[in-house]
């Protein structure tokens, strides 16, 4: 699997990382069971602290999506991918919303909100 | 110590050619000078001295020995190899400068191995070894400018002293020391024994000074 | 695995007193001016230099009574000084092989030839970035537990530069309870590379922290001259007077994101915090 990690952005590099390990999990990309790059090695490949790594999968832990053995490595748990969905679902949903009020704040109108997504969706 | 002699090896081996022409004009000058005896043994021991002194200079130049104390070396191994070194150094410029000459020797139907020229061929060996009992704590303590200063100062000393003593003995001062001397140089075996173990004590004197210079210094 | 403590050394016209630590499995950077005493540090955790007060303790003992086996677990590099330069790669292998046990010369050799290096050479010979890549693997080669490096990258192009730090990061990888303490005045190489940063300038560490928190929780605020009366300064470390207003370093960016949304701000960078903690006001 291979990250790409913004050091523009305002969304802190552990974030992305992990927003980047759950999309592949949702995808199915990352099966269960399958282990994640080491920490180092994930480190020296996007070249960044590996604390940085480390902090990634410890939430990522901590939302038991993964579980850390110690001495073999990380691992992808065997939690229900429809789970891992559900959460991108949410999350999507309270973007959308965030966007939708804006959109109405400043004027736009219901139909040409959907025009807008429309063509969006089609790019 | 074992790498550190290494190095210093492969460094004095880049001085190859310098060795060879010097010993060139050694041979040269054995065949053109009248009294030839021990020219090739002095030259060659003038360059081992020559040698050793570039075995300290190596390290002090460009920061060498800042790097080297950090491999795996105590302060007290590097001073050993320094030692070592200089005194394997002397050793085989001696034996070769010795093979040379006897060889040389024999081509002239000669024999260089009787008393009277042995005495003075071997007593380039403690001569040597008070070169390198005074050069190396006098280089590491001065580092090799200062030092080489030093080491002509202490050089002239010694020679003034050697004048002084011979003054005196002409002007008939000294007789009861020559006598005394003289009565010992009888005793072959004694003189050999004094003169060891003077060497060996001159040699603890030198090295002790020589760990003490090293370990207190800083990089 | 190393740790200095209350390092007190006086110089004729500088004073070095430091504490550091470093972790095992951590790559810790130290970044300051030239001449604000990385060198002197590292050489007194080396035991090249003496303190005149505080210690220096390495793998757990003072670093006079470490021992000849105890270095072979330390690999150093400096940018001015290593094996002499009339040498050549053939040469120095057997003198590592001599020193190092878990040395080979043939895999040191062939380790050199694949990256390049000309084995025949004398290492004057060497192009800069040539040196500097054959000091980090000698420093490499014998499979240290602690890496001092000094400087690694100074004086490389960036092509040279992003080579030796790949050489450090694949090494960790490889050896995941090593420590690296490495010292540079390019923050950008450091950040790629660090999990920790000391800072230090004259002497004094003025900082000490996580990479991770110094990229994400650290920011740069750009203020307008008229905003900067009334802005809310509780977590600003530095201000610095600029033409639009104030350049202001904070340490809680989501502090300032969430009150003031407006206000322009940059992600930290530590060439940032470096200018701002040596130039800017308290």
């Amino acid at each position: 699997m291979h990250m790409i990690i913004n050091n523009q952005s305002m969304v802190p590099i552990y974030e992305q990382i992990m927003e980047q390990i759950k999309k592949a999990i949702a995808s199915g990309e990352l099966s269960e069971g399958s282990m994640l790059p080491s920490v180092r090695g994930l480190a020296a490949e996007l070249r960044i602290s590996a604390l940085t790594v480390k902090k990634a999968y410890d939430r990522l832990e901590e939302e038991g999506l993964t579980v850390t053995v110690h001495g073999k490595g990380t691992f992808v748990t065997e939690t229900n991918r429809e789970l891992v969905k559900e959460q991108q679902r949410m999350m999507a949903e309270q973007e959308l919303q965030k966007v939708v009020e804006m959109a109405l704040r400043g004027g736009l109108t219901k139909q040409e909100l959907r025009d807008l997504f429309e063509m969006i969706m089609e790019e | 110590m074992k790498g550190l002699l290494i190095k210093d090896y492969k460094l004095l081996m880049l001085q190859k050619k310098t060795f060879l022409l010097m010993l060139l004009i050694a041979i040269c000058m054995n065949f053109a000078m009248q009294d030839n005896q021990g020219v090739i043994i002095g030259y060659l021991t003038f360059f081992a001295a020559l040698m050793a002194n570039t075995t300290l200079s190596y390290d002090e130049y460009g920061n060498g020995i800042t790097f080297l104390l950090t491999l795996p070396v105590t302060r007290k191994t590097y001073v050993r190899s320094k030692y070592a070194g200089n005194l394997l150094l002397f050793l085989f410029f001696w034996l070769l400068g010795t093979l040379l000459e006897a060889l040389i020797y024999a081509l002239q139907g000669r024999i260089l191995f009787r008393m009277e020229t042995m005495v003075s061929v071997l007593a380039i060996l403690p001569v040597s070894l008070i070169f390198v009992d005074f050069m190396i704590p006098l280089v590491l303590r001065f580092g090799q400018e200062k030092g080489k200063l030093v080491w002509a100062a202490v050089g002239g000393l010694i020679f003034a002293v050697i004048a002084v003593l011979n003054a005196l003995s002409e002007a008939g001062r000294l007789e009861a020391l020559k006598q005394m001397f003289g009565k010992m140089a009888q005793h072959g075996v004694i003189m050999t024994v004094c003169i060891i173990v003077l060497s060996l004590l001159g040699l603890a004197v030198s090295y002790g000074f020589s760990v003490k210079v090293m370990e207190k210094k800083i990089f | 695995m190393l740790k200095l403590t209350n390092v007190h050394k006086r110089y004729e016209d500088f004073i070095l007193d430091c504490s550091m630590e470093l972790m095992p499995g951590r790559i810790t950077g130290l970044i300051g001016r030239n001449g604000a005493g990385k060198s002197t540090a590292f050489k007194v955790a080396l035991g090249l230099v003496r303190p005149d007060d505080g210690e220096a303790v390495v793998f757990g003992k003072p670093v006079e009574m470490l021992t000849t086996q105890d270095r072979q677990r330390i690999g150093v590099a400096f940018a001015d000084a290593g094996f002499s330069e009339y040498l050549t790669i053939t040469d120095i292998a057997p003198v590592l092989a001599a020193m190092y046990p878990s040395v080979k010369e043939k895999e040191f050799l062939e380790q050199c030839s694949r990256m390049e290096l000309p084995l025949s050479k004398k290492i004057k010979e060497f192009s800069t970035g040539m040196r500097a890549k054959l000091k980090v693997l000698i420093a490499l080669d014998h499979e240290a537990e602690l890496l001092i490096l000094d400087e690694p990258t100074v004086g490389l192009d960036v092509v040279a530069r992003e080579e030796v730090l790949a050489m450090i990061r694949e090494y960790m990888t490889v050896h995941e309870q090593a420590g690296v303490l490495i010292s540079s005045h390019i923050a950008t190489d450091l950040e790629s590379l660090c999990d920790d940063l000391y800072l230090i300038r004259d002497g004094k560490i003025i900082m000490h922290e996580d990479t991770d928190v110094l990229l994400s929780e650290y920011a740069l605020l750009k203020v307008p001259a008229e905003k900067y009366e009334t802005l809310d300064k509780q977590y600003i470390l530095r201000s610095k007077k600029e033409s639009y207003g104030y350049a202001c370093l904070t340490d809680k960016k989501q502090y300032y994101r969430e009150n003031e949304p407006d206000l322009v701000m940059e992600n930290g960078s530590i060439d940032e915090l470096i200018l701002m903690m040596n130039g800017g006001r308290e």
